[in-house]
């Protein structure tokens, strides 16, 4: 009589506890495109500072007249519609081009003098700080989630239910870049 | 900020003539505080002749000298570590804040307001009580930072738990409250309450080190990274080491606000220490570390929006 009935409690406890592991990988996943919404905004709102950036520079940077048309199209290439890779891409060719219009402002003392690009600057390096912050809060959610799914027991329900791994917004050569520019400023 | 040379040439051209009537002011009242004790000694014979002869009437009327000296010694001795904290405070102490700021504020009596305190979501209990004195506000570069000592008490005075408390003006602009608490600080209904009324989320952090000293809340994961960056975290524990204390750390409504423990009562005289050097860098030591937090964690790097 004993055995059925911790055998009925075992299969109740294991139930529960599946359920509690399968709510929790959704609960980690929707995390994880939450943090991506705010990457999103912030990469958004770097969007929406270039034609000013690229108004005020153009004035002063005849010779870089050319990135600078390039920047105005790539960013014209931005839309809603495009997956989170490939907004993360037109990120990166961003600024691997603003990177080195930046680095060239040191050539154009007129440049650095501007009220107009000073007010930019400030809030190039805001968006900077915000879009680093929102990276730092997805790929920690990243990282929890793929924790979870990587380890035993929830592995098993996630291999059962198709919960798959996620990549980390990685700080490549092209980030590296954007944290030059920013040293730049501050110089 | 000044160099021990420069500390050392205004204590001996400015201070000292302040100091030299306070210090003999000082001396004679101890010197009279001596005789008062000792004559207390002297009559603490007749008072052993009063038991020798087992007669209460006896003891209690030779008892009489020794007391009043004693009592005398008491007053005195209060009496004059009140005048001589007044004349510390109204004399010295601002002098030496000129030589340390150039704007500068201090009001030895007044305390920071509850509000004030319980604005800074740092203490999960009921305030039911603040004192509190020698209040300090500064303006270093471009960040406004004030301090106090504060005493706080919690549903009855036997609670009271000691502080400096530390306001100044952020480098940048938020709008999410975050603290970052020592490990314990609160206890687990208090992080509950935390959670539940005050949409406060435990912050996951890259830095280990910060993780292991700091229980980081926030009501906004992206804007509580926005804050703590890298460099900043280490700053964070860089001070807290330079402290040597428990330090807690709030970012609400675009302030830092910082409770750092201290258990001794700061800018106070005492009665048998001279007005040297040594009792100066008593009171510049603390003053110089807790504004130091406005340099070690360069609140006046504004390269943001926000100038």
């Amino acid at each position: 009589m004993i055995g059925p009935i911790i055998l009925g409690i075992l299969i109740s406890f294991l139930s529960l506890y599946g359920i509690y592991l399968y709510n929790e990988m959704i609960r980690k996943r929707n995390e994880t495109d939450k943090a991506f919404g705010s990457v999103d905004v912030m990469l958004k709102k770097r969007y929406d500072l270039i034609p000013n950036l690229v108004e005020t520079v153009k004035q002063y940077m005849i010779h870089e007249a050319s990135v600078l048309t390039d920047v105005t199209k790539l960013r014209s290439g931005f839309s809603d519609t495009l997956s989170s890779e490939d907004k993360v891409e037109l990120h990166n060719d961003i600024s691997r081009k603003l990177s080195s219009v930046m680095l060239s402002v040191e050539n154009y003392p007129d440049l650095k003098a501007s009220q107009n690009f000073l007010k930019l600057q400030a809030a190039w390096n805001e968006t900077e700080e915000q879009i680093s912050a929102s990276r730092r809060y997805y790929n920690s959610a990243i990282t929890d989630y793929n924790n979870t799914i990587q380890t035993f027991p929830s592995n098993l329900i996630a291999k059962e239910f198709g919960f798959t791994d996620k990549k980390v917004f990685e700080t490549d050569d092209l980030q590296r870049a954007n944290i030059s520019a920013k040293k730049l400023f501050n110089q | 900020m000044k160099s021990e040379e420069e500390l050392e040439a205004f204590f001996e051209n400015e201070l000292s003539p302040l100091i030299a009537p306070i210090e003999e002011y000082r001396i004679a009242k101890f010197r009279k505080l001596k005789i008062y004790l000792f004559s207390a000694l002297g009559c603490s014979l007749l008072t052993v002749l009063g038991f020798i002869t087992k007669e209460p009437f006896f003891i209690m009327i030779l008892s009489i000298p020794m007391i009043a000296f004693l009592g005398s010694a008491f007053s005195l001795s209060n009496k004059t570590l009140e005048t001589l904290a007044i004349r510390f405070k109204r004399d010295i102490l601002p002098e030496l804040l000129g030589f340390m700021f150039d704007d500068f504020e201090y009001i030895p009596r007044q305390k920071i307001a509850a509000s004030v305190i319980e604005e800074s979501l740092l203490f999960p209990f009921t305030i039911t009580g603040v004192d509190g004195e020698d209040f300090m506000r500064f303006t270093i570069g471009e960040t406004n930072i004030m301090f106090c000592e504060t005493t706080l008490c919690s549903g009855n005075t036997k609670n009271e738990v000691s502080y400096i408390f530390i306001s100044a003006t952020f480098n940048k602009y938020f709008f999410a409250n975050t603290l970052l608490l020592p490990r314990h600080f609160d206890s687990f209904f208090q992080n509950m309450k935390r959670h539940f009324f005050q949409n406060f989320n435990k912050i996951k952090l890259e830095d280990s080190d910060f993780e292991r000293e700091f229980n980081v809340l926030s009501t906004d994961q992206v804007e509580a990274r926005y804050i703590l960056t890298p460099s900043l975290m280490q700053k964070i524990l860089e001070y807290k080491m330079k402290v040597k204390k428990e330090i807690a750390i709030s970012f609400v409504g675009n302030r830092l606000y910082c409770a750092i423990p201290e258990f001794k009562d700061l800018f106070e005289p005492a009665f048998s220490k001279s007005f040297d050097l040594g009792f100066i860098r008593q009171n510049y030591d603390p003053i110089k570390l807790y504004t130091d937090l406005v340099e070690d964690l360069n609140l006046n790097l504004r390269i943001w929006s926000r100038q």
